[in-house]
Formats: C-alpha cells, structure tokens, sequence
C-alpha cells in the first residue's frame, strides 16, 4: 500500500461500499455512545485518514490480549481496519523474527517519529533496571522509554500494561510498573482487562484512527464510553441483589435460580467494565451469566483485592488475630492503670494525718 | 478510583481501626471496673441487688414519665437514629457478609432497597438532632466540640454508604473506600469519646440500678 | 397473495399524552427534529439503541409510529432494513451484522435516509467500471 494512500481507496479496491463503511461508523459511534449526528462526518474523515503507522510492545505479558484481539467479534470492518493500519512491529504476529523483527521496530520509529501509535501490552518490571524481562537483549523498561519518545499517543492494552495487574501483585517481586507509572509527557489510553473484550479494543483503536485524538478517559485513564458503568450496574442479576436474594453456594437452589452472586465473591460492584453489555464470545456470554462472579479484571490492584469467592465487603486481612490481641492487651493496660490509680490513692492516703485545732494554732504561731 | 485506598482501607486501615477500638474499650472498662467502689456498711434491704441492676438497664430505654410529651422530637429522633444505625448496620447484607467472614455467624439480611429507605430516615434523625442541638440555647450552650465531632462521625458512615450505593459525588470504589474510613474513624473514636457509652452505658445504668436497688427503690 | 400482516398498516399517533415516560421523550424529540427540518432542512438522528427503553416500551414506540409506503433492505455486510414510520419523513433504520445482530438502530428524520444515497466516490468508481 502506498505511503500517502488513504482508507477510502482501500475500502474501493476491496469492494467495499461507502454505504457498508457509513452502517460501520454508524455502529461504532453507537457503540462509543457518540452523538448519532456526528457519523457521516466521522465517515467522511475516516475515509481519509492516512495510513496509521502501529508499534506493538509486549513486555511482561501472556499473549491473553493480543488473543482477544485477534478474536473480535465484528470481523468485516474493522478488520479491514487493522489492515488498513501498518503494524510495524508486534513479536507476536509479525512474520519476522530475530535481528530483523528489531531492525522494523527501529526503522518505523524514526521514519514515523512523532506520528506513529504505540501500544504496549504487559507491565514493565524495573527492579534490578528491568533485567527480569528483556527483548533481543534490552530491557523492557528501555524500550519502552525509546519507543515513547517519538509516539504520538500510547495505548496500554491489558491490566498488565494499564496498571501492572497480575506481575504488579505482591509481593512484586520483578517491580512490574504501568505505562502511566513510567511516561508522563505522552496521551495514553489505558483500555484494561484480563483480557480486555476484543471490541473494546478495535473500537477504542477505531475512534484513534478516525478521530486522531484520545477518547473521553476517567480517572484511571480509561474511555468512558467503555468504563463509564460497573458490572454491577447493568448486571441482569441486579433485582436479584437489590431483593436480597442470593446464591450461597455454585449448585443450591439460588445459583440454579440465577440468584446474585455477591456472596461468593463477585467482584461486579467494584468494576467499571462493559462485559454485561458487550459481552464476550460474539456477544453469547460474559462471567456472570455463565455463572461465576466477576473477579473485577479491569481495576488496579484486582488480585490484591482479596480473594477471587471472598465477598467485596470481607475484609483484606486477618481481624481475629489482632482482635484477640488488641482484647489481652487492653486489659493488661487497664490493669496496669488500675493499679497506678491505686497506688496514687494509697499514697495520698499516706500522706494523710490528722489535724486539730492546737496543731493549726500552733501552724500559725510560726 | 482509589482502589489503593480502599485496599489500605479493608486491610492495614479496618486492622488498625479494631485494634485500637478493642483494646481502648477493654483498656477502659477494666479499668472502671477495678474502680471499685467504697464498701456500703448499710445493711442491704433488698437482698437481690444483681437483678435490680439488671432491670434498670432495660427499664431506663423507656423515657420516664412525663419526659416522652416534653422532648418529644428529641426522644424521637434518637430512638430512631439508634435503632436505624443498628438495622442498617446489621442487616444489610454486604455487612452481614463481613461478620460472616470474621466471626463465622450469620443471619438473614433485608433487601437493599428497605435499607436504603432506612438509612434516609436514620439521616433525617441525626439531622433533626443536630438542629435542635443548635438551636436550643440551652442546649447550644452545654454543648462541646466533642460533640459535634461525635455527631459528624455518626452520620458519616451513614452518609458516605448512602452516596457509594447511589453513585454519587465519586466514583463507586472511592466512595466505598471513603465509607470504610469514615467507619474506622468512628471505631478508633468510640473508646475514647462519650461514644464509649455503648459500653459503659450498662455498667453506670447497673449501678444506678444496683444502689437503688440495695436501698430498696426501684430506679 | 399478501398476507394480513404484510399490509402496511397507518396507525393514528394520538398526541403526546400517552403512559410511556420513554415513549413521549423519543416522540418529542422527533417533534424538534422534525421542526429542524422544516425550518431549515436539517437531518436529525435518534440513535433507539442506546436508550433505555424497555422492551415495552420498544413496541409501544414501534407501534405508535406504524408503518409508512416504503420499505427496503441495503445487503451491506449484513443486512440493513429501513422503512418509512406513518410519519413522512421519519425513517426507522435497523443496521444488522452478518450474524443477524443488531449493531446499530436509529429514527433518522429527513427526506431519505443517509444510507439509501449513493457515495460520490462510489458513483466514480462505477464510471471508471463503464
Ligand atoms: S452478580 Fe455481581 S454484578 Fe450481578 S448483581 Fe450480583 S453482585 Fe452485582
């Protein structure tokens, strides 16, 4: 594909009609909850985007996000657009490998210096300068600072790349950081997840690519059109949990009744994700309605959020131990005062004689 | 979205929290009770001192005669606070859930909905009293920061569990984790405050009883 | 021959007083867009897919804006089917993918909705195929 081609063009050769791309950006912005009035124009400069040059990093990672990815749902279009973008490095799904997956890497990032999108996958571990995971002989945490310098906007796909998920849990013993704990001076996306629903990402990438700017982000840096809600909000379970009606086992009577599942550990309430909405699988399914509480994947922290069936409400840490301690102590203590008090009195007690009217008028003599 | 401040909440916090509250409280009643008294060389007229203690404690939740018409609002409002923060605080479900995981007892709770009705009504008490503290001369002028800070932290919990179901103000989680706090707060607060009451309010109520008791009236 | 249900059957709109919260916003809001139009040939589009209406709510919409004299289905990677509302200018438009789930759903106002017309580019490509 030529350098200055655009995606209108490639949509034409491949047969593709303005009308099917306009129902994509139609789906999309319905999809990203984007006012319906913007699509034709959305459409329109899509149709001219350039060709995005795409450096993909996986650092500390299990391969689980490039996998969703590459398992998205709507495949037609937004496949196309991943054709449409030049993917110049990602280890994984690149055909080169050794030197000349390296040399790719270099020659896309001066080429397309202050242009291209980095999408990082995976936490970067940085004890020991990052010498817990290295690529063809350098640091994660190097090549990450080398490839921010020249991206436009950074993209941290997974929990891992977000906030430093499964690596990050204590004791975190490789130091594993987030992309945002490292670059402050670039955009980022942070589209966590366990893996993140594949469509999040193809729609988060698509609305990038279309509108050259970052979404709408929350706080924790996450597009709000996909993170805007808890599970528990849109749950089909919620009149379950709101009529105080609950499985307390995987196979009583309320677990076949599709009772909530709060008390065996859903994590539902505390995660800002839109699996009850978009679903994953070609929109079959997610956690809760195949009947297993959700473990709250796209929030920092979630595996030192306690366990995956210890309800939200349950404490992180062990309160009989010190209970009991903080009880013993306590009456050591107040024994202690006890005692003091006593012997305070007793003293004053001591110091006690009697006085009569010779002693004073004596007293007085002096 | 703390989630690093409401993971410091439900572990190092709620520790903490129970710690201090548990070992002031232990601290101050056995200390009170190694008080001791100065021994009454009376002789007794009632020989069942014990019981008599023990019906004052119950009989003094029933406001004496007269005083009910007088303080109306004021009775009131502070049965309804009392009784409202213990039905929401041992009958909503995610706190059941939480007794459950740390003393292995558990019981039905209501649904969320009834709760969260409760807990508007049990704001308005707290409210209520807070008005009528202010504007009460009398009363304004008794009373002491302590107590407004014990106030504040009362409705605090209540407030902040209110707003994390609702989704207002914060995202859930710092809502929820600032709810957790505002309850550490209160707990590490209880002993060392006139809300050590909890406790102690049965020991004085006995006494009062007990002595009364011994000279054979009833109190 | 046509069956019963395959004749288009104009439904009366009844005003805007009916029970349906959701049902009298969508309708409102057509109302504005409708007047947009009017005044100064502005396209509007409510986008049904996103709103929260119950599945009651859904077929009281459905019913309350009944069926128009055009019908059509665009085959565009998956099928799209559009139909004219009773209300002229008012376009019910479902957009499906291929595996017959619903992507996107919109009440477009104006003369034809945006989908139905032919794109300049594609109108060039098809001179170039001549
Ligand atoms: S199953 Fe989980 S998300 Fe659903 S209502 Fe229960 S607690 Fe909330």
């Amino acid at each position: 594909m030529a350098e200055n081609d655009n995606l209108g063009n490639l949509l034409a050769r491949r047969g593709i009609s303005r009308r099917t791309f306009l129902k994509f950006c139609t789906a999309l912005a319905s999809s990203m909850a984007l006012s319906p009035s913007m699509v034709p124009a959305m459409a329109e400069s899509l149709a001219k985007a350039k060709r995005q040059s795409v450096i993909w990093l996986s650092f500390q990672e299990c391969t689980g996000c490039t996998e969703s990815l590459t398992r998205s749902s709507q495949p037609s279009i937004e496949s196309l657009i991943f054709d449409f973008i030049s993917l110049d490095y990602h280890h994984t799904l690149q055909a080169a490998s050794g030197f000349q997956a390296e040399e790719a890497r270099e020659q896309a990032m001066a080429e397309h210096k202050g242009k291209y999108l980095l999408i990082v996958d995976g936490s970067i571990p940085v004890a020991e300068n990052g010498v817990y995971s290295t690529i063809a002989g350098m640091t994660n945490l190097q090549m990450l600072e080398d490839a921010a310098k020249g991206a436009m906007a950074i993209v941290a796909v997974g929990t891992c790349a977000a906030y430093g998920g499964l690596p990050k849990a204590r004791p975190n013993p490789t130091g594993a950081v987030s992309v945002t704990d490292l670059i402050d001076d670039k955009p980022i996306i942070n589209i966590p997840g366990c893996p993140p629903i594949g469509e999040v990402i193809t729609g988060v990438l698509a609305h990038f690519l279309t509108f050259g700017a970052i979404p709408e982000l929350d706080t924790v840096g996450r597009p709000k059109a996909f993170y805007g809600e808890t599970i528990h909000d849109r749950c089909y379970r919620r009149t379950f949990y709101d009529q105080g009606l609950f499985a307390e086992t995987f196979d009583d009577e309320g677990a076949r009744k599709g009772w909530c599942l709060y008390k065996l550990g859903c994590k539902g309430p505390v995660t800002y994700n839109s699996c009850a909405t978009t679903k994953w699988n070609q929109e079959t399914s997610f956690p809760i309605e195949s009947g297993h509480g959700c473990i709250g994947c796209s929030q920092p922290d979630f595996w030192d959020m306690g366990g995956i069936y210890e309800a939200v409400s349950e404490p992180l840490t062990d309160l009989r131990g010190p209970a009991v301690t903080a009880v013993v102590a306590g009456a050591a203590a107040g024994v202690a005062v006890a005692a003091m008090n006593k012997q305070s009195k007793q003293s004053a007690k001591d110091r006690h004689f009697k006085v009569s009217s010779e002693t004073l008028d004596e007293e007085l003599k002096k | 979205m703390d989630t690093a401040l409401l993971i410091w909440a439900k572990s190092t916090g709620l520790q903490w929290a129970t710690i201090i509250m548990l070992l002031g409280l232990t601290m101050r009643v056995i200390q009170i009770l190694l008080l001791g008294r100065a021994t009454d060389l009376s002789e007794a007229r009632n020989s069942d001192v014990m019981s008599a203690g023990i019906k004052t404690i119950f009989r003094r939740f029933v406001p004496p005669q007269g005083m009910l018409q007088k303080g109306l609002l004021v009775y009131l409002s502070g049965y309804i606070f009392h009784i409202g923060f213990f039905i929401v605080l041992l009958f909503f479900v995610p706190h059941i859930q939480l007794i459950d995981s740390t003393l292995g007892i558990s019981w039905p709770g209501l649904r969320s909905s009834l709760i969260d009705a409760i807990t508007v009504v049990t704001l308005l008490a707290l409210i209520v009293l807070l008005l009528h503290r202010v504007w009460n001369p009398v009363l304004k002028l008794l009373s002491t920061p302590e107590d407004y800070l014990t106030w504040a932290l009362t409705f605090l919990p209540l407030l902040t569990g209110y707003m994390a179901y609702h989704h207002m103000l914060f995202e859930y989680n710092t809502m929820l984790a600032l709810h957790v706090l505002s309850v550490e707060a209160l707990m590490i607060a209880i002993p060392f405050s006139k809300l050590s009451h909890m406790v102690t309010l049965f020991l004085a109520r006995w006494y009062n009883g007990a002595i009364a008791g011994r000279k054979g009236v009833q109190s | 021959m046509t069956r019963l249900q395959d004749i288009p059957v104009n439904t009366e709109i009844t005003g805007l007083d009916a029970e349906c919260n959701m049902v009298d916003a969508v309708l409102h809001e057509l109302k504005q867009l409708l007047d947009a139009y009017l005044s100064s040939g502005e396209t509007g589009v409510i986008d049904i897919k996103s709103m929260p209406l119950s599945a009651t709510d859904y077929d009281s919409l459905k019913q309350r804006l009944g069926n128009g004299e055009i019908s059509a289905t665009a085959s565009l990677a998956g099928d799209t089917e559009i139909y004219e509302t009773a209300l002229s200018g008012v376009w019910w438009v479902v957009h499906r993918n291929i595996d017959d789930r619903v992507l996107a759903e919109q009440l477009e106002v104006g003369r034809i909705p945006a989908i139905l017309c032919a794109h300049d580019d594609d109108i060039r490509v098809a001179r170039e195929r001549l």
